[in-house]
């Protein structure tokens, strides 16, 4: 494992589960590094900063647009969180650290800077390729070239990690359900959950007790139905009252976490699988029971639209030169089905 | 701040925000000097990427095509939009 992204509901204490992981992992003999998206970063002394700059100035620039003090540019919304990701992609190349955890902040903060890392090498590929290219009237093309080089670098290297990264989701016991929808539209980005942190649950809930109580059988349920639906790993934290939590105590009820994470393998490749069925195939795409999909395409690429998040790919070879047929959810996957196109695909019967 | 600012830069006093100027403006022109000496120049006889592994703007536009869809041609601009059956569990 190299990079842990750490992210759950608001206000559940993901900061302290992170940073609980942070340090079962030093305490491991782990060279560990963190990052939180809540603090900005600094960007000024980014060198990502410095080529988003050169970029976006020569092409306003070359454009014939007002040019612009660097200073805007601080405001501009994403920009802080693509610094980041490059900050956090430095991090993982960098032999001297073993683990890198980058705090995501809530759920929805998360989705957010994964739908952005996803979609913006996708817009700064169009910058260049596209027709505003031609347009491009710069003195000094290669300085534009070479600082879009380099941030675009940083963006597809931030992009990658986090589809080989492990994830861990934070909440409280009755958050069970957004948990579980959550880590179903994180698989839109290819980010697997690898465990899942109860936090603030009752001492009495954490008994083993026969007579269990209402909400400590409730409790239960929910873990089951995590189990159910994704097979991992479930850690519940007792709820501290007084004084905040003790990042060592947390350490030290997490370690055995830690131990886990720490073997787990890379992701490797997309979640989602073509098969062929007779002449016929099937795109099966993860996600959760009850997502709310709508799915569109262009030419050969597909947007696949979760619960409001975007993911737009493009499709694997052999679906290019098919036609969609149908399809929808099918229990916790999208399945869809591909046909060949005889406009494209001559028919072997011919 | 003695140095140039680049080009395109509207010459804003930013100092005292934490913004060195001189530094990006020294930058900016190395980073110019050293593209147009060691990029441009050969770049521009090169006409498939696939051919010039060693050429840093060749590989930039084959890191794209390798990680980003292709291009979108201009007459399909808009996505359609899938009916999708009701959802089933089997």
């Amino acid at each position: 494992m190299e990079l842990l992204l750490v992210s759950g509901v608001g206000g559940s204490g993901v900061s302290s589960v992170a940073r609980g992981l942070a340090r079962g992992f030093r305490d491991a003999g782990l060279s560990t590094a963190e990052v939180n998206s809540a603090v900005s970063a600094p960007i000024e002394s980014s060198s990502l900063w410095s080529d988003a700059v050169d970029t976006f100035g020569v092409w306003l620039q070359g454009l014939g647009a007002a040019s612009m003090a660097a200073d805007e540019l601080v405001g501009l919304a994403g920009l802080n969180e693509l610094i980041t990701g490059g900050l956090v992609a430095d991090a993982v190349a960098n032999p001297n650290i073993d683990v890198v955890i980058w705090d995501m902040g809530s759920t929805r903060e998360a989705l957010r800077i994964l739908q952005l890392l996803d979609t913006v090498p996708m817009l700064l590929d169009r910058l260049l390729t596209g027709p505003a290219a031609a347009q491009l009237s710069a003195p000094e093309p290669a300085a534009l070239i070479a600082a879009w080089y380099r941030l675009v670098n940083h963006v597809v290297a931030a992009r990658d990690d986090i589809r080989a990264a492990t994830c861990v989701l934070v909440g409280e016991t009755r958050d069970v359900p957004e948990l579980v929808s959550v880590a179903g539209v994180l698989r839109l980005y290819d980010c697997v959950t690898s465990a899942v942190v109860l936090n603030k649950v009752k001492e009495t809930h954490l008994a083993t007790s026969k007579k269990q109580s209402k909400s400590s059988r409730q409790s239960g349920q929910e873990a089951a139905l995590i189990d159910q639906e994704f097979g991992v790993p479930v850690v519940r934290l007792p709820f501290r009252d007084t004084r905040g939590p003790k990042v060592s105590k947390t350490a030290v009820r997490l370690r055995p976490l830690c131990k886990l994470l720490k073997d787990l393998p890379r992701n490797s490749g997309p979640v989602w699988s073509v098969s062929a069925v007779k002449k016929d195939y099937t795109f099966t795409f993860p996600l959760y029971r009850g997502a709310d999909i709508r799915v569109g395409r262009r030419g050969d690429s597909l947007l696949l639209v979760c619960d409001g998040q975007r993911r737009q790919l493009e499709l694997p070879a052999v679906l290019k030169r098919c036609l969609i047929t149908g399809g929808g959810m099918n229990g916790a996957s999208l399945v869809l089905r591909f046909a060949p196109d005889p406009k494209v695909w001559r028919d072997s019967r011919e | 701040m003695s140095e140039k600012p680049p080009w395109w830069f509207s010459g804003e006093d930013s100092a005292g925000k934490g913004f060195d100027l001189g530094g990006l403006a020294s930058g900016a022109q190395q980073m110019i000097e050293w593209a147009r000496d060691s990029l441009l120049t050969n770049h521009q006889s090169h006409t498939d990427p696939a051919e010039h592994q060693q050429c840093v703007l060749c590989r930039a536009m084959q890191l794209f095509q390798q990680s980003t869809p292709e291009p979108i041609p201009a007459d399909e601009v808009v996505f359609e939009w899938i009916d999708l059956d009701p959802p089933t569990d089997r």
